[in-house]
């Protein structure tokens, strides 16, 4: 201490801080001085660490919250509703009926057993979220519950993703990981506070399967792969993406055993996550023996073999000692096992026994299949490939460090970072094919950005925290910082190094603010709206709430007699179900393509048609959903045409081009007339011909489309309307019984 | 054979299972606990043996739910069809 320099106490970085640490006394003249609070580094760090960790915790969860202080506190779109009903009902009546449950009220006249044909993960989260928190004598209602299980558990990804980049890189990567997928607006989108959706625990469980997994490959230890289990059977719990899972481990257990990197921590680790999660797995109704059954799972079960001949062989090369004999009979064993294995596979797929793959996951292989052959999947937005803007919206930076990220992991190759170079690569593919999955890619993202990230600002800080040599004269600054990967002492040939580490670091901060910016400007303006109820801007400035779809389904609710049933497209067959409480007859399951195919053949039918298939579903109202007054877009209009691809799929009799006119598709006078007069015309333009929309248009002026409608003097005979909410975007209509035969 | 139960596929999943997940469990008990295994070197026997008991108990658990578990083969026959139409 004191004025007198001396070169070797300065050295070390402790002593530093602790000098450092020394000063601080001077300011406070009081008796209880900060020396008591004198921390060594060790302590200073783990304060450092578990308050940015603190930090992040709250940040992903506040982040999140934008759309209950804006609107209210609600369920959003249309998924969430039907997780919500069910866990309602899980906790109104208990585990028993919810996991025997038998729903009459969907799917009319069939019915869906709920029980067997959902993923019970996210409901049994909220509901023992809720039971604890009455336990704590919290009585909150389940809707709030359920409302903020997302944003809780992205705060829990956010630990995870710390725990994985330590065991990856080190500490300060964990912590930038955790600080990047707190806020990253790929993740935020499904995951936003009201978006009650499978995703929202699915990310958590696969993060952590990951990590567990990961560990119990770097560890060697049984427990580790039992968690990894665990964490696995709750993803396969949680969401059908864990698939994904089932590839991908197996997948990089046959790159490890290509690789030469084959040791007993790999055999303990993986076949104990494949034998024990498998077991899990099957205790899932909806999943049932598809782990022995279906096409995707194979693979799993390919290397879990294979694995076993690897075992075996390197045992006989332990007994035998004789390095000729063993290469033999190395050839042999692999061939013939291949050979025992690609028979049974064929076999297998041959006779039918093991299932082919799924169209969902196969549309992922081959992206044109489901636009020829499944248009129900080809028509969800989700499902489509992704744009280029769209990752850039969604991941901003992390795009280009991803890049540099994958260049220090290929520098330090372990068994972890092979792991997360695989996980990066596949689920980025996968993205690119369907935009929905930029979510399961998002934590790898955030991964390897944070290697790049904490790899560079450490190279930069040592740089700064190193003895300054006697500087020489000469020489440009900025190459010298970018070549000091792993140099502690300063070069002498470049002697502006220091400056142009501050210069970099000062760019390094300026790019991760810009980041921060970014995501939450995303995170308000486009992922934060509950999609069932619209705001907009008046005309002078004001905000104008639209909340037709609640006025409508709760008319339906107070007006309807209860054992009404509900015609409408199959996106509202949730909401109408959870909100209006009403039988519909298809719903978002999309589980029977036949009877969305009716429900879709009967809306482009002309009147007479269409209310034979109506009366033969016992169809008391229907709902259309309309946009021309508002100007709202995602009506049943602009939809009209995946109604007649999906009727035609099944109804040949329903043709498109008969709705198109030289392949375009029109609703003013130049439609075609099987258009001009089908149902969905007649029901979202019914005495739309009166209305005056906007100023200095003719009358029937439709604002979505911006043409004024062909038809519109419009008679319905054998409905009548029965509601049309205030902004006219939600239209019932009821069916009138038969008129009497004379 | 009333140990488990009138469905078929069940039982014999059960046996191959647990077949095949005690083998593991023992191997991997061998394998941690043999002094010959570098890899092995610091993990106590006593950590090793005690995973194996908890895994153990865990696996045996789940197998125990096979017995008599699924409702109707024909509900079961149904949900594969509703699976492979999507």
């Amino acid at each position: 201490m004191g004025g007198k320099q001396d070169p070797t106490a300065n050295g070390s970085p402790k002593s530093e801080s602790m000098g450092a640490k020394k000063a601080s006394p001077d300011l406070l003249n009081s008796s209880f001085s900060f020396k008591s609070l004198k921390l060594k580094t060790k302590q200073q760090e783990l304060l450092l660490r578990v308050s940015i960790l603190g930090l992040v915790y709250v940040l992903a969860f506040i982040a999140r919250l934008f759309s209950v202080l804006r609107y209210e506190s609600m369920i959003h779109e249309f998924d969430p509703y039907f997780n919500y009903r069910t866990t309602l009902y899980l906790t109104e009546k208990g585990f028993y009926e919810f996991w025997n449950w038998f729903d009459s009220e969907s799917w009319y006249p069939l019915g869906r057993i709920i029980g067997g044909t959902l993923y019970p993960g996210l409901m049994v989260t909220a509901a023992l979220i809720y039971w604890t928190l009455r336990f704590l004598r919290f009585f909150v209602h389940i809707r709030e519950v359920c409302v903020l299980t997302a944003p809780f558990f992205a705060s829990n990804t956010t630990i995870v993703a710390y725990f994985f980049g330590k065991e990856i890189w080190d500490t300060g990567a964990g912590l930038v990981a955790a600080a990047l997928i707190a806020i990253c607006p790929g993740y935020i989108s499904r995951s936003v506070a009201g978006s009650y959706d499978n995703e929202a625990v699915a990310i958590f469980a696969l993060l952590l399967t990951f990590y567990l997994f990961v560990k119990a490959v770097k560890t060697g230890s049984l427990s580790w792969a039992l968690g990894s289990a665990f964490g696995y059977f709750y993803m396969v719990s949680a969401w059908g993406g864990y698939v994904f899972i089932i590839n991908l481990v197996p997948l990089y257990v046959l790159v490890l055993l290509i690789t030469g990197r084959y040791s007993m921590r790999l055999y303990v680790a993986y076949n104990c996550m494949y034998i024990l999660g498998m077991l899990l797995a099957m205790q899932i109704r909806f999943v049932g023996f598809q782990h022995v059954q279906s096409g995707e799972h194979m693979g799993a079960m390919g290397v879990f073999l294979l694995m076993q001949v690897f075992y075996f062989l390197d045992w006989v090369k332990y007994q035998l000692n004789d390095t000729k004999l063993f290469q033999t009979f190395l050839r042999i064993t692999v061939t013939s096992a291949i050979l025992v294995g690609g028979i049974a596979l064929g076999v297998g797929t041959a006779s039918g026994y093991i299932s082919p793959w799924t169209g969902r996951f196969y549309s992922l292989l081959d992206p044109t299949y489901a636009k020829d052959h499944i248009p129900i999947i080809a028509s969800v937005s989700e499902h489509q490939p992704t744009a280029w803007s769209s990752f850039m919206f969604d991941y901003h930076i992390l795009l280009f460090l991803f890049p540099a990220g994958l260049y220090f992991c290929f520098k330090r190759l372990s068994d972890a970072t092979i792991f997360i170079v695989m996980y990066g690569l596949t689920s980025l593919y996968f993205a690119g094919v369907m935009v929905r999955l930029i979510l399961v890619a998002t934590p790898a993202v955030c991964l390897i950005s944070a290697i790049a990230v904490s790899a560079t600002v450490k190279n930069l800080t040592s740089l700064l925290r190193t003895k300054q040599k006697v500087p020489q004269t000469g020489s440009t600054k900025g190459v010298g910082s970018s070549k000091s990967s792993s140099k502690v002492t300063l070069d002498q040939s470049q002697p502006f190094q220091k400056n142009g580490a501050i210069a970099l670091l000062v760019g390094v901060f300026y790019l991760l603010s810009r980041y921060a910016i970014h995501c939450t400007w995303v995170t308000s303006e486009a992922y934060s709206s509950p999609s069932i109820v619209l705001a907009a801007r008046g005309a002078h400035g004001n905000r104008i709430i639209f909340d037709d779809y609640r006025e409508a389904y709760y008319w339906l609710r107070q007006n309807t007699p209860t054992d009404a049933k509900v015609m409408s497209w199959w996106d509202y067959g949730y909401q109408i179900t959870a909100m209006g409480n009403r039988t519909v007859i298809v719903d978002n399951n999309t589980w029977n393509n036949t009877h969305i195919a009716t429900v879709g053949r009967a809306m482009s039918s002309y009147e007479d048609e269409a209310y034979d298939i109506m009366r033969s579903l016992d169809v008391n109202y229907v709902l259309v959903v309309f946009g021309g007054v508002t100007g709202y877009s995602s009506d049943d209009i602009n939809k009209f045409l995946w109604m007649v691809r999906i009727g035609g799929g099944v109804y040949p009799v329903i043709k498109e081009p008969d709705y198109l006119v030289n392949g375009e598709f029109r609703v003013d006078k130049g439609a075609s007339p099987k258009m001009l007069n089908c149902l969905m015309y007649k029901l979202c333009y019914y005495r739309f011909g009166e209305l005056v929309t906007e100023y200095g248009k003719p009358t029937g002026y439709d604002r979505a489309r911006g043409v004024e409608i062909g038809n519109k003097d419009i008679k319905l005979e054998h409905l009548e309307e029965a509601y049309t909410t205030s902004n006219w975007i939600v239209r019932i209509y009821r069916v009138k019984p038969p008129t009497n035969r004379l | 054979m009333a140990l488990v139960g009138s469905f078929s596929f069940n039982s014999f999943l059960f046996g191959v299972l647990s077949c095949t997940g005690t083998a593991f469990l023992a191997i991997c008990l061998w394998i941690q606990v043999n002094k010959e295994n570098k890899k092995f070197k610091d993990l106590a026997p006593k950590r090793a043996f005690a995973d194996f008991v908890l895994s153990n108990l865990v696996f045996h658990l789940v197998i125990m739910n096979f017995f008599d578990r699924c409702p109707s083969p024909i509900l079961n026959v149904v949900f594969m069809s509703c699976k492979n139409v999507v």
